[in-house]
């Protein structure tokens, strides 16, 4: 059975949230508030809450959060600008 | 550093008992996300009461992943997950008593597993803390 999924990670001082349903899948970093999905159709970045999306090259939802999760890990700070370099 | 998974299973119909408790109606959470008191967060609860109330059989694996320094559990530690999860203890005076150990051992070791996040406590009556587990399995990758 394929279940929708709802994952909250502690890393240092960010919070990872996860949620994937059969329609859509978000990532978000708190409280730094940025948050990676694929709605309207293409995937993309937000950098505040209500801020316009940006594009990203990658596209596979597996690939993005190792790559989240990887950045979160290995830098103390977020750096919005790094994150999206990574991810593009 | 040890990474403990804790995971739960809930049908969709029930997580919208949840987003009814947290935050009374949809509508609430609309105004809430309109305001400046709106997060990512509560983005997250909409889009998901909005999918679940069209999806109420669907099931949602929900997982909280916490990572401890130092965490040794002891067999009293297994013990008293297991005694919150499956008799619901109304206080930790009621779960020493059914561990069959001293109030203030229960109260040392469950105070321990609050803060590395494995139970929490919500207040009852004459201020009683009741010691809550809401997973349903906790995984311990390698």
């Amino acid at each position: 059975m394929k279940y929708n999924l709802k994952d909250k990670s502690f890393i240092g001082d960010y919070t990872l949230h996860i949620n994937v349903t059969s329609k859509m899948w978000a990532i978000v970093i708190m409280p730094i508030q940025i948050r990676v999905d694929n709605t309207h159709g293409f995937v993309h970045i937000h950098f505040s809450h209500k801020g316009k999306h940006h594009k990203i090259g990658k596209s596979n939802f597996d690939e993005i959060y190792e790559i989240i999760v990887n950045h979160v890990e290995n830098n103390e700070i977020i750096s919005k600008k790094k994150i999206w370099g990574e991810l593009s | 550093m040890t990474v403990i998974k804790m995971v739960r299973f809930v049908k969709g119909e029930d997580k919208i008992k949840e987003f009814k408790e947290k935050y009374g109606s949809i509508e609430n959470l609309k105004r809430i996300l309109d305001s400046s008191e709106g997060d990512m967060l509560n983005e997250l609860d909409l889009e998901n009461w909005e999918h679940y109330s069209s999806n109420p059989e669907e099931l949602l694996q929900e997982g909280k992943t916490v990572f401890v320094e130092n965490l040794k559990l002891s067999s009293l530690d297994f013990e008293l997950l297991h005694q919150i999860k499956n008799n619901s203890p109304a206080s930790i005076k009621e779960l020493a008593s059914l561990l069959n150990k001293e109030v203030s051992t229960v109260q040392k070791k469950a105070k321990c597993l609050e803060k590395e996040g494995l139970i929490q406590f919500k207040l009852g009556s004459k201020n009683r803390r009741i010691p809550i587990l809401n997973y349903d399995k906790i995984e311990i990758p390698i």
